[in-house]
């Protein structure tokens, strides 16, 4: 069998092992005929050696961070606890997860963490988009057949993937989830990983999820999104759903 | 917090994401002082004990996952002998042969088949970590899954929160397209590749 030097899909299966004995021993029979495929695989293996340099980098950075303090609630109860008791049971009373639904929460949450992109009235006013419109640009009814015209206008990316977010907000206040997490799910797939998109489209998948009462979905999301953006994530966002994970937990 | 055993450990280990950062944590927070004792009798420092321990950590996870960890010792016998024996390949390093025969006259525990750790000089580390950053944090995530956590396509499209496993396969085609080019554009990044073992 030919194998070539630009199948790296195949390299890979090789490379980590997932190939069985006998297509690894074809392989190998290809490597030892084939000079070029030798090269390139040689190549692949310094590619794969940088990425788990860089993979046991971060382990060691991840054992070395400081085990951030359980974050103490309302402190001043400490302090003042004779005369602030009375005050603050009515309080929290009045605020406490204990009386607000799923649902409520997650408005409260979509409220406190907006999308920073653009502020949420000129979004509302904005001709959506552009660029689609114009004579280049049509949206397609399915988002993948939007794929090879994104890939060869990456300048669009961005603002499909933006606006796809804001219908899925739109949609997440109307109390339509369900269709939100469509939109979100789609604005996180389009957007670049340097685009807070991606991120806020996640945060707010996790809003959806308690709309819908999944509790623990949302919780899966919110970690998931802690731990595979946990680098890329704004100060703002970052709290936001270490808050919200503190009040769903 | 109660003592997790040592089944819950690894298994915690071996199904990735948050509770395995969090099981690696707590191998490393509770037997650190251990080590520190260790390295610290033995011409080494509290620096020296947290680097070496935090290499010998990575490299338990390494055997957890390719199965090396054959549960023949408890996990914490584990770490300790592989954290002693790069104390000791360190030792060598630096030439310090006494220190070195009374380093190992002071260990308690045999040493597991280990394969040897990457070695790569701090300014090595530096070169290539100054790369790894021009190629963004989304992408770093996804490669390492795939080729250091060598999780299948499947789960990794789990793991990021994509839709299917041909998204994160076109997800890695592109980030490890762009990872080739920045090597490519970078003469001291392929000298320090071409120096790897």
């Amino acid at each position: 069998m030919n194998y070539s030097p630009t199948d790296f899909e195949t390299m890979h299966r090789y490379l980590l092992g997932e190939m069985d004995a006998a297509e690894a021993a074809a392989y190998q029979g290809a490597l030892a005929h084939d000079p070029a495929l030798n090269a390139a695989l040689q190549a692949e293996r310094k590619v794969i050696a940088l990425i788990q340099h860089d993979a046991r980098s971060a382990m060691k950075k991840m054992l070395q961070a400081p085990t951030p303090p359980k974050a103490k609630r309302r402190p001043l109860m400490l302090w003042f606890a004779p005369l602030v008791a009375i005050a603050a049971v009515g309080l929290w009373w009045v605020l406490s997860p204990g009386t607000e639904t799923l649902s409520q929460l997650a408005d409260r949450f979509h409220a406190e963490t907006p999308y920073h992109g653009l502020d949420r009235t000129s979004r509302g006013k904005l001709d959506w988009p552009p660029l689609i419109k114009g004579p280049q640009w049509q949206l397609p009814s399915q988002i993948e057949d939007t794929a090879s015209y994104l890939n060869a206008h990456p300048e669009g990316r961005s603002l499909l993937a933006e606006k796809h977010l804001i219908e899925g907000e739109v949609l997440l206040g109307k109390d339509s989830a369900q269709a939100a997490i469509g939109h979100f799910r789609d604005a996180a797939r389009i957007s670049d990983d340097e685009d807070d998109a991606l991120r806020y489209a996640q945060f707010y998948t996790a809003l959806a999820q308690l709309k819908l009462g999944q509790q623990q979905a949302a919780v899966n999301t919110l970690k998931r999104l802690q731990t595979t953006e946990a680098e890329n994530l704004d100060t703002h966002l970052k709290a936001q759903i270490a808050a919200l994970l503190e009040e769903l937990e | 917090m109660s003592t997790p055993s040592d089944e819950k450990l690894l298994a915690d280990i071996r199904l990735g994401g948050t509770g395995c950062d969090r099981a690696l944590r707590y191998l490393y927070e509770t037997h650190l002082p251990m080590v520190i004792a260790y390295i610290t009798r033995n011409n080494g420092t509290r620096e020296d004990a947290e680097d070496k321990f935090q290499n010998a950590i990575v490299a338990f996870y390494e055997h957890v996952r390719d199965d090396l960890f054959q549960g023949r010792s408890s996990v914490k016998s584990y770490v300790y002998a592989i954290a002693r024996k790069m104390w000791l390949t360190e030792l060598r390093r630096r030439n310090l042969g006494e220190a070195y025969v009374a380093a190992e006259m002071n260990a308690a525990v045999d040493l597991p088949d280990t394969p040897e750790a990457l070695l790569l000089h701090e300014e090595q580390n530096l070169t290539l970590d100054r790369l790894m950053n021009r190629l963004g944090e989304g992408c770093r995530t996804a490669l390492r899954w795939r080729f250091w956590h060598a999780k299948p396509f499947k789960e990794v499209a789990q793991l990021l929160g994509l839709k299917n496993e041909q998204v994160a396969k076109n997800k890695q085609a592109k980030c490890l397209e762009t990872l080739r080019k920045l090597i490519m554009s970078d003469p001291e990044v392929v000298k320090v590749l071409e120096d790897l073992p």
